[in-house]
């Protein structure tokens, strides 16, 4: 229709409509897309629409991003083998005389987790069927147990192979690899953090951690042969983790070696078979879809807001609320925070970075460091109420007894946690641009 | 180390994607083993991929797997080397022809001085007055080209020296590659020796790792619990669409396993045998590419799309339906713009039979034709969701909805 709309309106209806289409709970990949649409065709005419492909087809066609679906379908075929249940039996064994040790047991388990998968749905619900009941029944603490897991689990989107810092790096033309190797220190500072926070407290008073009697544990040679069972995926980690950072293999490479060698740890395990095999694909077709689709709907809707001149609109309302260059940083960060509290993930990703990002290299910040702060921000989404994540994948497996605002409750701390971690981030750009300047000079 | 060169056919590719989901398909609908039994098909098959490093060894619960790893070591150390080589080799070639152009250029500048002084001479003999200003000029200027020829001289030999020494920098760095060349092989011949014993001792092997399971029952393997989408699948007309949605999802599901060995095979041969390939990336992007836009119908049947359930999740199943018949407006502008737009760019496409502009130049055209079909099925797909609430609409607990 061609109408000419003032970018200060336009930026009102374009987002209002955005909200309200959200809030009535139309899927976002289709709010996006059906939106990016109809502001298509009023803006401009039917010829406009043409876009919609060709915006379409260069994600179709984009090397880094077929890294997603593979990370993904390697942690699904772990999942599968029954790696994640291994892994939080042999940590807690090891780790159960000490006070706290198992929410220690279950976030270092996560850590590790987080160091095989991309995604945080599986590590949460997980741990939530075999840590929570495991501590319940040790007479843990349920906040304490609930905010080790939901926190622990939240770890698979910060260190590396994260899907988000791929999205990230596809979105922001950044490197993947270095994304990747930024986010390993403050991935490792907030597990660290946690693991210091719940010992801290069980220490303080051991009845929120009470460490398993005496007499179910095990000695040290046994937890050495114990430690013999998680061989095969610590070296897979191993593996994945070397080929990545030595830059011998680009991160879709690396992303095809850690599915091979899933496929090759199911069947040490005895898991792997056509069924299994099957299951692990169809789940890793959901998942990317639902993350490629969101991209779809969303770079056309963005595309067409930077196009229509909302990129100037937003820095210029940035320049003019008189904030300096860390005025505007912190802005953003509370402003991530927010939308983290009702957007998933890729979809803040996607409706902020390509916005955010230009203005921050015009600010004279590095995007590499922007990254990864953004990384830990959306941490925050997964445990922030109403809508976090890791909350409701918690709400899904525990026990009924445990009501929601236990669940809120017991997320505040480590949220608390988390904000301090991103303070730290910022405060010490070092944290993360340290490794990758190491490595990539 | 032989090299490798095989280059995907086009029609194999397409056979492939074509071919394998179906045979997976076939196969995993059949009856399911124990968990933990150990088979020696799939003993045989992880021999073949990754018997390089003994995996054969330990899937059957045999330590010595790990005689394998150094001397698969080996191999991709001394391959490493052997790049190293020869990118030495042609460092030491690109210096050896930047000296050949310096020594040409002297000489030159050489003859082009000596012709100088020739001239000069020449018109100093022909002057009558020797004690002239242009006399001493011209003596002048002899004395400069003469010395400009014995500096291009002492140039020339000290060229000559580096290029004998150059000489046997590209013989010491040839023989240091075909040194660890032949190291490579020599591992790789050992390798391969290991692995034909071993594919004759197999069954034997699987015997002892049987009577070694027995003898620990206690070892019990856990299985995750079954997610089957398929009872998703609603009754009369809209389930049909449904199965649909499911059997393409399904299909396009399983070329994840093909990626899987395709990045195998590249990494293998790039590191291991020095020779990657020109289509191992390209065809592995495409192919994600058609997967992610024939699973979006999947997705939306198996309500996979996030959204945001602040409100909806409170609603009642019948204001659900009616919210979503409203919203599916914009589901049905966005799917519907998708599949006309994505025709038109499909369409120019098909008409001139496009190819990548890569070395492989795989066929461009039918990637490009999946976003209509992409499309085609999501409508459906939006059609039967449509049915189902109206369904729920009318007979909020009857309905399509909860069907086989």
């Amino acid at each position: 229709m061609g109408l000419e709309i003032e970018i200060g309106t336009l930026t009102y209806i374009m987002f209002g409509s955005l909200l309200v289409l959200l809030m009535a709970g139309l899927p976002l990949a289709f709010v996006t897309g059906g939106l990016a649409c109809v502001f298509l065709f009023v803006l401009g005419d039917a010829q406009t629409l043409n876009i919609v492909p060709s915006r379409i087809f260069p994600l179709m066609t984009d090397y880094q991003l077929s890294a997603i679906p593979l990370f993904i379908f390697m942690a699904s075929m772990l999942e599968r083998a029954g790696i994640i249940k291994d892994m939080f039996d042999v940590i807690y064994k090891i780790l159960g005389g000490l006070k706290g040790g198992l929410a220690s047991a279950t976030i270092i388990a996560s850590t590790i987790l987080a160091a095989m998968v991309g995604v945080i749905g599986a590590a949460v619900v997980t741990m939530g069927i075999i840590a929570l009941p495991a501590m319940l029944k040790r007479d843990y603490d349920p906040k304490i147990a609930m905010g080790a897991i939901m926190a622990g689990g939240t770890l698979g989107i910060l260190i590396p192979p994260s899907i988000l810092a791929i999205i990230y790096a596809v979105v922001a033309e950044q490197s993947v690899g270095e994304l990747f190797i930024g986010a390993v220190f403050p991935g490792l500072l907030l597990s660290g953090m946690y693991i210091i926070y719940v010992t801290i407290r069980s220490y303080l008073n051991p009845d929120l951690g009470p460490p398993i009697p005496v007499e179910e544990r095990i000695s040290f040679i046994e937890k050495l042969i114990l430690l013999r069972k998680m061989a095969a995926p610590i070296i897979l980690i191993l593996v994945v983790f070397t080929t990545l950072f030595s830059g011998a293999a680009t991160p879709v490479e690396a992303a095809g070696i850690g599915t091979f060698g899933a496929f090759i740890v199911a069947a040490l395990h005895g898991q792997l078979d056509w069924v299994t095999v099957r299951e692990a694909c169809i789940g890793t077709l959901k998942a990317s879809a639902m993350v490629i689709w969101i991209m779809f709907g969303a770079t056309i809707f963005v595309g067409l807001y930077v196009l229509e001149g909302g990129q100037a609109f937003v820095t210029e309302a940035l320049n003019a609320t008189g904030l300096g260059p860390w005025g505007i940083l912190i802005l953003m960060q509370v402003i991530l925070i927010i939308l983290g509290m009702f957007l998933d993930w890729v979809g803040i990703l996607l409706l902020c970075v390509p916005i955010f990002v230009p203005i921050i290299k015009d600010l004279g910040f590095d995007p590499l460091w922007f990254g990864v702060l953004y990384l830990v921000n959306m941490q925050m989404s997964f445990l922030s109420p109403p809508f976090g994540y890791a909350l409701f994948y918690l709400r899904g497996v525990a026990p009924s007894s445990i009501s929601m605002g236990q669940i809120f409750m017991s997320a505040i701390p480590f949220l608390m946690i988390q904000l301090i971690g991103l303070v730290l981030c910022m405060i010490f750009p070092e944290i993360i641009l340290w490794l990758p300047r190491l490595v990539y000079g | 180390m032989p090299s490798v060169n095989f280059v995907l056919p086009h029609w194999l590719y397409w056979l492939g994607l074509i071919a394998f989901p179906a045979i997976a398909m076939l196969l995993s609908r059949r009856q399911r083993p124990e968990p933990g039994t150990r088979t020696l098909g799939l003993a045989y098959f992880i021999w073949l991929v990754g018997g390089f490093l003994g995996l054969h060894r330990f899937y059957l619960k045999n330590i010595w797997g790990f005689l394998f790893w150094p001397l698969f070591g080996i191999i991709l150390f001394s391959s490493s080397m052997e790049r190293q080589a020869r990118v030495e080799i042609t460092d030491a070639r690109a210096a050896v022809a930047g000296l050949e152009g310096a020594v040409t250029r002297t000489e030159r500048r050489i003859t082009k001085a000596e012709a100088a002084i020739a001239k000069a001479q020449a018109s100093l003999a022909e002057s009558d007055d020797p004690e002239s200003s242009a006399a001493a000029r011209l003596e002048r200027k002899i004395e400069k080209e003469k010395a400009k020829v014995a500096d291009a001289r002492a140039k020339l030999d000290a060229y000559a020296e580096e290029r004998k020494t150059l000489g046997p920098a590209i013989e010491a760095a040839e023989a240091k590659g075909a040194q660890w060349a032949r190291n490579a092989r020599w591992a790789f011949y050992a390798i391969l020796a290991l692995m034909a014993i071993d594919a004759v001792m197999m069954p034997s092997m699987l015997a002892r790792c049987r009577e070694k399971m027995a003898a620990k029952p206690d070892e019990s393997v856990d299985r995750e619990d079954l997610v089957d989408d398929r009872k998703l699948a609603g009754t009369g007309w809209p389930g049909l669409i449904d199965r649909l949605s499911l059997f393409t999802g399904e299909y396009v599901a399983f070329w994840s396993v093909i990626a899987v060995f395709v990045y195998y095979y590249e990494v293998m041969v790039r590191y291991v045998f020095n020779s990657p390939t020109n289509w191992a990336h390209e065809s592995m992007f495409l192919m994600f590419g058609m997967q992610y836009l024939v699973a979006g119908a999947y997705a939306m049947l198996t309500e996979s799309h996030v959204r945001v359930d602040i409100f909806y999740a409170r609603f009642s199943i019948r204001g659900k339906a009616i919210v979503d018949l409203l919203t599916s407006v914009f589901f049905f502008i966005f799917a519907g713009t998708l599949l006309v737009t994505g025709w038109i760019f499909a369409r120019d496409s098909i008409a001139q039979g496009e190819v990548s502009f890569t070395e492989w130049g795989i066929q461009y055209w039918p990637v490009k034709s999946v976003i209509a079909l992409g499309a085609v099925l999501l409508i459906l797909q939006g059609i039967s969701k449509v049915a189902k609430d109206v369904a729920t609409v009318i007979s909020p607990d009857g309905g399509l909805r909860h069907g086989a």
